[in-house]
């Protein structure tokens, strides 16, 4: 058995680890300068160098080649280091030794000189599987080993770490390598191997490694078992499951297009062609990324890294589409992810997900924000005292029961403002820029409660006879107002507040009527539907409305 | 095995022919026969949907590789393969999650720590028989993060003779540290079409039942075989649609009754099914509403599912896929199955609206 190119591909020198120059310079400034300090953590993402450094790391303190050149790879300690047989380099693999006890028998040894070089190097790995225990045994030791040892610690989870263990280390965080970087590399060992490969093949795994170097190295291995002459893109895509970006582009153009059938139909024979979802899923999320970025500063400077073509094709959908859409369709597909776990129906998520994305295409969003409020869909959820509550206007306490889910309380407001004169625009003004006063009159007479009901008022409107007070979707405090003898209270405040008498309408809502609103609010409209549990009491229990 | 299908490979395997491919070239021998192949990986991890086919596939590799006459396939005929078939090759191991009692429980049973220390007193050993010694650790989604911690090392750098295979439902449930340590195949659903060959072929089922086994399945052929080696498992499936399409039809009272029922005597492998027929057929449901009732599942109820599809609300449907979807992940771990239950049928959509 051949071993696997990540690990023939370790690197062996600092100027092989890939793109951790910050961490390799340092360490490579500090042995020139004998500052080596006696322990280190590095942490980072999976597959970026940790454990290579580490062991560069070894043997650069133990090699015997020239001072510069270390670690030379040439010299008995370095060949020895690189097969695995120097016995200074004591590598503890802290997930199965994570035991106090492992820890005591670490203490009990680490007192001994080393046996062929000058320095006893400790490299711990995945450390953060101590027991805290065995880490709390380790303290003394790590604080101040003797003169001839060193540690190295290493974890992908460094918040695990205890904090006293990181006060006692200098710590190296290794950093996601870019895809540039991992390509170069993989284009290195292709040459190397003796095999070909395209450069967007190359791209493409070095992408889908998502800067771990030993995922893409293990991919490329994969890639290389194929035993074709050359690795395609083709073959990448069809080990990650990838579809190709004419699919992703299709998709988006249903998306644009409100094609759902279409959408439902590619998405259909994606699966028997035994494309994984997932990857689908988030090759969709980059395209409507793009889109979005194009749509939002109009440049494709920060799609660089794309091919031209489908910038090209990226600009035409973002001509297409709403910004709302995208939006959503991002929000959707992302929210996807994380369900394309494989269930009963492999693809529904990503189903769900389209259609969803295509119902924002419909003018919903923007209808709620804008125009007519009273049009606005409304929210099915109502509270049940809405409907028994007197209502001051004279219309009779109970409606029909006919369900009108958006219009009945459109019609309602639309009636009464058929019947009021034009909007006293002066009075309204007067009252909003007064309305504090307005409040401290009502403390006076009706008293602490009736002005706490009033503050939930959402709008007023005024015409010459009757102010409609809007609550917004506080039943609570317009129940208390609409009660009669309150009501008499509060009109006679607002006769004397506006030198004319008035009658008070409670409304719920965002609007009263129509008029200009004085609190700011956008929270969606709570409308009156028809009582769920006189609904369900007639549906369901068979009940008869008595009168 | 079957000409048709595995024809270029002969592995005792249908459908995912690329994953085959691949590990054929893995295992080929370098040279002459008997070489060392020259590509072979030390960790396998086979992905995929429950039942698709993963621990079949890796079974097949770790036999392939085994086998002491075929570099390419496993023969069927020598020792190993015998051994394979019969379940007790010396240098394949089989880890399962286990239960607290020890007992193997791929539901809610957790790979454990001893198991891992188990694995790497094993590893060091020298095969018995053969070249290698074959780990296949199922399930690896239900591993306790000890004993993945506790692999890590073991699956980074194995000894030379060691292949270790994992099947897991995702790599996202995964440690990312395990997942970048291995060759990883993201297993998807077979070809309906090739569910159904193998059905006819290797089950004697006869064409139009495997046809529609075939759609139901949505590409787990294990669950195929599943359910045409149960006595009566379409004649069940038909009396679920229909007390389903009872429960449309019925009122909350019915409804809380029927949840009633269902909580009293709990029977979860009962439970699950009926969630993944309600599951397909909403889902299809959707697909009408959206015009696109041929890619449905329930091939044979298209009738009915137009009827439902135009009377139902479409966003309504959709939630109900969502809820479905919630309530499962909720039965899964412990809740209250009555009030789960009764959500779930209380927010099932409706054809009784006779509002007054």
């Amino acid at each position: 058995m051949s071993q696997a190119l990540y690990r023939k591909w370790r690197s062996q020198t600092f100027e092989e680890v890939i793109g951790q120059e910050h961490v390799t310079q340092t360490l490579r400034n500090a042995l020139r300068d004998g500052r080596i300090a006696h322990a280190y953590l590095f942490s980072g993402p999976r597959g970026t160098g940790k454990t290579s450094t580490a062991r560069i790391l070894a043997k650069a303190l133990n090699c015997t080649g020239p001072e510069d050149e270390r670690p030379c790879n040439r010299c008995p300690t370095c060949v020895a280091i690189n097969e695995g047989r120097m016995l200074d380099l004591i590598e503890i693999d802290a997930a199965s030794n994570n035991s106090v006890d492992d820890i005591r028998d670490l203490r009990e040894k680490v007192g001994f000189r080393p046996s062929e070089g000058r320095y006893k190097i400790y490299i711990i790995d995945e450390v953060h599987m101590l027991s805290s225990s065995a880490f709390n045994a380790l303290l003394k030791t790590l604080e101040e080993p003797p003169p001839h040892t060193r540690f190295v610690l290493a974890t992908t989870e460094p918040h695990k770490i205890p904090a006293t263990v990181l006060s006692r280390c200098q710590r190296f965080d290794f950093r996601r390598i870019p895809v540039p970087e991992i390509t170069a590399h993989l284009r290195h060992i292709v040459e190397v191997e003796g095999f070909q490969a395209d450069d967007e093949a190359l791209t493409a795994m070095a992408r889908s490694a998502q800067g771990c170097m030993r995922d893409a190295v293990s991919l490329l291995d994969q890639m290389l078992s194929f035993g074709a002459e050359r690795v395609t893109l083709e073959q990448v895509h069809q080990v990650l499951g990838a579809v190709s970006s004419e699919s992703v582009v299709a998709l988006v153009d249903a998306l644009a297009a409100k094609d759902v059938t279409a959408g439902l139909t590619l998405i259909q024979q994606l699966v028997t062609q035994g494309a994984s979802l997932h990857e689908f899923d988030q090759q969709v999320v980059e395209h409507l990324r793009g889109v979005m970025v194009l749509k939002m500063t109009g440049s494709p400077d920060l799609l660089q890294d794309l091919p031209t073509e489908l910038v090209a094709r990226m600009e035409e959908q973002a001509n297409q589409l709403p910004l709302a859409v995208t939006l959503h369709a991002v929000k959707r597909f992302s929210e996807a992810a994380p369900a394309l776990k494989g269930g009963y129906q492999p693809q529904l998520p990503l189903e769900l997900a389209f259609i969803e994305a295509i119902e924002t295409t419909e003018p919903k969003v923007v209808e709620s924000v804008v125009v007519d409020v009273h049009a606005a869909p409304a929210a099915q959820t109502t509270p049940v005292a809405a409907q028994a509550a007197p209502q001051p206007t004279g219309q009779p306490a109970t409606r029909p029961a006919t369900p009108q889910p958006a219009g009945d309380p459109a019609s309602t407001a639309q009636e009464t403002a058929e019947e009021t004169p034009p909007l006293d625009e002066d009075a309204i003004r007067k009252l909003q820029s007064q309305w504090k006063e307005f409040l401290a009159m009502i403390k006076q007479t009706c008293g602490f409660r009736v002005q706490a009901a009033l503050n939930s008022v959402r709008d007023i409107a005024i015409s010459e006879r009757s102010v409609a007070l809007a609550f917004g979707n506080n039943t609570f405090a317009r129940d208390m107002i609409a009660q009669s003898d309150t009501l008499h209270q509060v009109g006679d405040v607002m006769a004397r507040f506006l030198d004319r008498p008035v009658q008070i309408d409670c409304q719920m809502g965002e609007k009263a009527k129509v008029s200009n609103p004085i609190g700011v609010s956008n929270t969606p409209v709570l409308d009156e539907g028809p009582d769920p549990l006189i609904e369900y009491a007639l549906s369901d229990l068979g009940a008869e409305v008595a009168s | 095995m079957n000409a048709t299908l595995a024809s270029e490979t002969n592995w005792p395997v249908y459908g995912h022919d690329w994953v085959v491919q691949l590990l054929q070239r893995a295992i080929a021998p370098t040279g002459e026969t008997g070489s060392a192949p020259a590509r072979l990986g030390h960790a396998y991890l086979f992905t995929g949907p429950q039942q698709v086919g993963k621990t079949t596939l890796a079974r097949a590799f770790a036999q392939a590789l085994l086998c002491e006459n075929s570099d390419r396939a496993p023969c069927g005929e020598c020792r190993s393969c015998r051994l394979m078939a019969h379940g007790n090759h010396p240098d394949f191991r089989l880890i399962q999650p286990l239960n607290s009692d020890g007992e193997p429980d791929r539901e809610n049973g957790l790979l454990r720590v001893e198991q891992a220390a188990g694995i790497i007193r094993d590893v060091s050993t020298s095969p018995m028989e053969g070249r290698y010694k074959v780990f296949l650790i199922q399930d690896f989604q239900r591993a306790h993060p000890h004993f993945a911690n506790k692999l890590l090392k073991t699956l980074e750098e194995p000894p030379a003779q060691v292949v270790l295979a994992l099947t897991a439902s995702d790599r996202n449930s995964l440690l990312p540290t395990i997942v970048s340590r291995c060759q990883v195949f993201d297993l998807r659903p077979v070809d309906a079409a090739v569910v159904a060959l193998a059905l006819r072929q290797q089950w004697d089922v006869d064409a139009e039942q495997a046809e529609l086994l075939a759609r139901l399945a949505s590409g787990r052929l294990g669950w195929a075989v599943e359910q045409q080696t149960l006595p009566d498992g379409l004649d069940q499936r038909t009396a679920e649609l229909e007390t389903l399409w009872r429960l449309v039809g019925a009122n909350r009272i019915e409804r809380m009754a029927f949840a009633a029922s269902l909580a009293s005597n709990r029977d979860n492998r009962r439970l699950f099914g009926m969630l993944a027929l309600w599951t397909t057929w909403w889902r299809d449901v959707m697909l009408a509403q959206a015009g696109a009732l041929d890619a449905c599942s329930n091939v044979d109820c298209k009738s009915e599912l137009q009827r439902q599809a135009d009377a139902l609300s479409d966003a309504e449907v959709r939630r109900y896929l969502e809820t479905l979807n919630r309530i499962e992940g909720y039965l899964h771990h412990t809740v209250n199955t009555r009030l789960a239950l009764d959500v779930l049928l209380l927010q099932m959509p409706s054809l009784t609206t006779h509002r007054v």
